[in-house]
């Protein structure tokens, strides 16, 4: 017994022996992060500069590369912060955290700034922000919370899905009034993966997903807007200047990438023919510039980070901290494939970015945020757990 | 609760983590893999098997391709000068992206450039708010003075976004000479119109294009696709016709125009009778290429400025107000294209008396009559198969006449006899050989034909009558274009041979190669060399004899026929024939070898000037003007008769310093005799002064041992004085005649035009030239 202790002990001594600036995070998980944050800014240059420089009158070509940076270093600043707290303070905040959350979609509606007719940004000492990211990262952390809390319980119907479910509708509601649908979207399929991680029975998610189906049918016949952009979708030949505009422009970036690609900076689609190429569409431009050969590649880093975050869940120290690390990785992995999805034309066109290279501060800094959790909670694999995580 | 063991911290641990343990394996396999197979499977459709066609979709999507306009050839006359040439001017347009940037005050550049290009400021005020555009043309083909009036402003007032750019337009150093024939270029520069449209595809070469990738704003990329296509120079045309020769013939028209007071322009031609080379083609009441646009006829302008103003008088929109504007366009179209009209190749017209050259021409060729027939005209006929009295226009007849006299006497009666004798058949036969049928093959667009009888009607006597064919004998009821008519009486002159008329001598490309050349085509022979050789004579007897007298030009042997036609199909407001005429005479010189015809019509010349409305008294005085401009110029030898020795001028040598007999012999060789004044030995002053040109057959003074005695006198108005008339006028005033036109001294013959205006202060010993012609000559 005591031997065994000792040996588990020494075991579990070595991380606490590399104690130093990374803290004992998992190194894998950290060079990946990063990876994708300087390919992902790189990108973001090469991307934006000609809409820069047409912006700024030809006077500069760094516009958007300079505010994505600043928050860039907000957002590394956030991880490294989360990195070193102890994940568990996020389940003690978790209602704090999503009252905050609701607090903010509705200051949204309340105050929010109007961008092309949604309301999605409110203005902070004169920074634009979004609430919708918080809003996100509120709701994991939540869920986590209830997993901890209905432990063995969390399979039945009244947890598994009333309760997961509630808690979910109190941000998607809010996001609905702001007519958010994509965030809508997001939420729903994360949440929809952690109540199937935290033990919700595959039939209620089954039921869900066709309640969901059902909706989407419905909503896409009453909505003649929905219907066109279905047929844009499907069709976008039909209407190539208007409604197909987008993604006609968007095959055209990626088909004449070739294997190879035009050359780094050498994107021809971004001088204004492919509208948003440095936000939801940059990955067209990366498409263009660096082939199949570099979209694969950097799909391989995010495979790889997405992998390895679920690997982090699966050895958290505690049940909240695997929930809550498989949500945060999922939002990542699930941001990831819709993005690509509508960049190619497999999915209709929904607002979604790229995490790590689509311009947006606000989703960047809290993607970062949310790293640094997950960093935290690989930093506590191999600790003791704390008294009251037991209780 | 107590420390944990480490036992109990693993089953712990497992506890929390077994029941999510396969769920996350599952999430991971889906979430990190499988939802990436799609997309890698999309992106290997699209980049890889689709390359080719989305590659191409998106250059396509990407270039721009910018023309490079060709040089436009130039249009030559057959001495190389330039006729049609483009000109380097200016483009000015601005970049409302630059005047945006550089905070450029709109409102005052706006008001500049209005000033400038005198065009509207609020306009251009307009092109300036698109501001995301980088290029709004404001003005094209602005000079090099208003080019750099601009340039001025620029860089005084240092303005960005404001720039120019070279460019060519098409100018035209003649102006209006031969507007018709060479055409113009529309506002894009493709030939509208004469040579320029005819000759459009040697012109304009092929335009060259820049492809390039461009942004979607025509902002440049600095990595972009570029490919050149060079643009190849438009070809030379080299006209056979003659500048000079077309300057004479459009003067001596538009002389005749203001004399007679013709109400609807005029046309005429010059063309050598052995090539079919035309060497002028004009039809006035034409209008300068270089502003084709505006309306030239003073009569239609303000027609067209009257319906103008009225239509704006309505409130725009209303019903009045655009039937009004559209009853504006038709008359400025109408106007317009009028204007533009050749009419010696568009328009048929009826050639009256000229064509019975072409009648007598078959019924010798073809043996019906010969020179010793004799024909009788007792001022009217009722000639078999013909309803109506035939009347001849002298209403006491001409009586008998020989062959040649019914020609100079352009009898009506004897050329009905003639067509009966030849018959339907035979004259249907010549007039189709002589190309009246058909077009003449000028390699000029617009070309059209006359409109002759059908074959029955003139070869049915039996069913038909014989109207047609008299009627067709003396050129009346039917239409022919001007070049159908001189291009089948060049064949009666030149041997019989029918020529395919060309205006295009050489087209020449940049390099200066020929790539085309014409050369003179005979389509067939129609009559015998013998029977031209006598209608030769025929003709020539028409001016020395008959009713072209008025046409003579001193020194050359001119022949030819008049012709007045009445505009039968011209109806007044009351559905009556206007009686509006058509006055033409065709003239061919020199008569001994036939070289040049030239035909000149005037269109309704006005009753108003009291002049006898016919070819003889105004178009063959014309045709003759012509002749006496262009035949020395063309370098037909003169042969002067004694009888001419008065219309021919000699300088006055110097003759101080010569005894009386020196220049007794001096004077003699020129022709010249002197009247001596004063008491001296030799020569001390003399009137005309030495380089003067007199008069042949003249007398000049010699003063001896005084100076002379100079004076100015004015010039009388010699017009309506005869021969003997003006020489007495003239001589009281010591001035010096040169006769022209009509030589013939009968009195009936009178002066119709003076070199000098009345009034006008003149020293003694000046020569006027007189031009002579009789007003009573009736065709």
């Amino acid at each position: 017994m005591a031997m065994q202790y000792k040996l588990l002990h020494a075991k579990e001594d070595r991380p606490s022996a590399r104690r130093g600036r990374l803290q004992g995070v998992d190194i894998p998980f950290l060079v990946l992060i990063l990876m994708l944050l300087a390919v992902g800014l790189i990108m973001l240059y090469s991307a934006s500069f000609a809409q820069s420089e047409y912006d700024t009158g030809y006077t500069s070509s760094t516009r958007y590369l300079q505010k994505q940076g600043v928050c860039a270093l907000i957002g590394l600043a956030a991880m490294y912060g989360f990195s070193r707290l102890p994940a568990q303070l996020w389940s003690r905040l978790a209602w704090i955290v999503y009252a905050v959350g609701i607090a903010l979609l509705l200051s949204v509606l309340a105050f929010g700034e109007s961008v092309n007719g949604a309301r999605r940004w409110i203005n902070i000492a004169g920074l634009q922000f979004q609430p919708s990211e918080i809003a996100k990262f509120s709701m994991i952390v939540l869920l986590a919370r209830l997993t901890k809390h209905y432990g063995e319980d969390a399979a039945v119907f009244r947890n598994g899905v009333l309760g997961f479910g509630c808690a979910m509708l109190g941000l998607l509601v809010p996001l609905a009034l702001e007519k958010h649908l994509s965030a809508i979207m997001l939420m729903g399929m994360v949440g929809v993966v952690m109540m199937f991680v935290a033990g919700t029975s595959p039939k209620w998610l089954a039921a869900g997903a066709a309640a969901a189906a059902l909706f989407v049918l419905i909503y896409i016949s009453f909505m003649g807007y929905a219907g066109d952009r279905v047929t844009a979708w499907l069709h976008p030949e039909q209407d190539p200047g208007d409604t197909g505009y987008q993604i006609l422009q968007s095959l055209y970036a990626i088909g004449s990438g070739g294997l190879f690609g035009l050359g780094f900076g050498k994107s021809r689609q971004k001088y204004l023919y492919l509208p948003f190429q440095y936000n939801d569409y940059i990955f067209a431009i990366i498409c263009e510039e660096l082939g199949l050969v570099g979209a694969l590649l950097i799909i391989v880093l995010f495979s790889a980070a997405i992998a390895r975050g679920y690997w982090i869940a699966l050895r958290a120290r505690d049940r909240f901290s695997t929930v809550l690390a498989a949500g945060l990785v999922t939002l990542i992995a699930v941001q990831t494939v819709l993005n690509l999805g509508v960049v190619t034309n497999l999915l209709p066109s929904t607002g979604i970015a790229l995490p790590f290279f689509s311009y947006g501060g606000t989703a960047l800094a809290v993607n970062l945020g949310e790293m640094g959790v997950i960093l935290s909670i690989s930093r506590q694999r191999n600790e003791p757990k704390l008294q009251e995580e037991l209780s | 609760m107590a420390k944990p063991s480490g036992k109990k911290k693993r089953y712990e641990r497992v506890r929390a983590n077994s029941g999510h343990h396969s769920r996350i394996l599952v999430v991971t396999a889906v979430m990190a893999f499988l939802a990436f197979v799609p997309v890698s499977l999309r992106l290997f459709d699209l980049m890889v098997l689709d390359y080719d066609y989305y590659a191409a979709l998106a250059l396509r999507n990407q270039t721009r391709t910018t023309t490079v306009s060709a040089t436009r050839g130039i249009i030559y006359d057959i001495h190389m000068n330039i006729l049609a040439g483009s000109q380097s001017v200016e483009t000015v347009y601005l970049d409302p992206h630059e005047l945006k940037q550089a905070k450029e005050d709109i409102g005052e550049i706006s008001r500049v450039l209005g000033e400038i290009l005198d065009i509207s400021p609020e306009w251009i005020a307009q092109q300036a708010a698109d501001t995301k555009m980088r290029y709004k043309q404001i003005a094209t083909a602005i000079d090099a003075d208003t080019a750099a009036h601009i340039r001025h402003f620029i860089n005084s007032e240092d303005v960005s976004g404001i720039h120019l750019e070279p460019s060519t337009k098409r100018f035209y150093p003649y102006g209006s000479l031969a507007s018709q024939v060479i055409g113009f270029t529309n506002a894009s520069g493709v030939g509208s119109e004469g040579i320029e449209a005819s000759y459009n595809t040697f012109l304009s070469g092929i335009a060259g294009k820049v492809i390039t990738t461009k942004g979607n704003n025509e902002m440049d990329m600095p990595f972009s696709y570029e490919k050149y296509v060079q643009s190849i120079p438009g070809c030379d045309v080299v006209l056979t016709l003659d500048a000079t020769v077309q300057q004479c013939l459009e003067k001596r028209m538009e002389e005749a125009i203001a004399r007679y007071d013709v109400q609807n322009g005029a046309f005429g031609i010059v063309m050598n009778v052995k090539t079919g080379e035309i060497l002028a083609m004009a039809t006035l009441g034409g209008y300068d290429p270089n502003a084709y646009l505006e309306v030239y006829d003073a009569k239609q302008a303000q027609l067209v400025e009257h319906l103008r103003l009225g239509y704006l008088l309505h409130p725009q929109g209303s019903e009045a107000y655009e039937q009004g504007l559209q009853k504006y366009k038709q008359a400025l179209q109408n106007a317009r294209l009028k204007q533009w009209r050749n009419r010696v190749i568009s328009d048929g017209y009826e050639p009256g008396s000229t064509f019975k050259v072409l009648t007598m021409a078959a019924a010798l060729d073809s043996g019906a009559i010969t020179l010793k027939n004799h024909f009788y005209c007792s001022g009217s006929s009722q000639i078999p198969g013909r309803a109506q009295l035939l009347h001849c226009w002298r209403s006491t007849g001409h009586s008998s006449q020989t062959t040649a006299q019914a020609l100079q006497n352009s009898c009506n009666i004897a050329f009905a006899n003639i067509a009966l004798e030849l018959g339907g058949d035979r004259f249907y036969e010549y007039v189709k050989n002589f190309g009246v049928l058909e077009k003449t093959g000028l390699d000029l667009s617009g070309e059209s034909k006359g409109v002759f009888f059908d074959k029955a009607l003139v070869t049915d006597t039996q069913k038909w009558g014989t109207a047609s064919l008299t009627s067709a004998s003396f050129g009346q009821t039917f239409k022919l274009t001007p070049l159908q008519l001189v291009r089948a009486i060049s064949a009666v002159v030149n041997g019989g041979y029918l020529m395919e008329p060309y205006i295009v001598s050489e087209v020449l490309d940049a390099k200066g190669n020929t790539v085309l050349k014409q050369e003179p085509t005979v389509m067939r022979q129609v009559i015998s060399a013998e029977t031209s050789k006598i209608m030769c004579t025929l003709m020539e007897s028409v001016v020395t004899e008959g009713t072209a007298k008025n046409a003579a030009v001193a020194g050359y042997s001119i022949g030819g026929k008049t012709g007045t036609s009445e505009k039968i199909d011209v109806l007044d407001e009351n559905g009556k024939p206007t009686l509006d005429k058509i006055v033409s005479f065709v003239g061919v010189a020199p008569m001994d070898d036939p070289q040049y015809i030239v035909l000149v019509a005037l269109d309704t010349p006005s009753r108003s000037t009291g002049i006898y409305i016919s070819g003889g008294v105004m178009a063959a005085p014309t045709v003759g003007a012509v002749m006496s401009d262009i035949l020395p110029y063309l370098g037909v030898a003169r042969n002067y008769g004694a009888e001419d020795i008065r219309s021919q001028s000699v300088v006055m040598p110097d003759l101080t310093g010569q005894t009386s007999k020196e220049a007794t012999a001096s004077l003699k060789d020129l022709s010249l005799t002197f009247l001596k004044v004063g008491q001296g030995d030799t020569v001390t002053g003399q009137i005309p002064a030495a380089g003067q040109s007199v008069p042949g057959g003249s007398q000049v003074l010699l003063y001896f041992g005084e100076p002379e005695q100079l004076r100015t006198v004015k010039v009388p108005d010699f017009s309506g004085m005869n021969r003997q008339q003006a020489a007495d006028a003239a001589g009281k005033l010591g001035l010096y005649i040169l006769v022209s036109g009509n030589p013939s001294v009968e009195p009936k013959v009178v002066v119709t035009g003076q070199s000098v205006a009345a009034g006008t202060e003149v020293p003694t010993g000046t020569t006027i030239e007189l031009t002579f012609a009789d007003l009573s000559i009736r065709d």
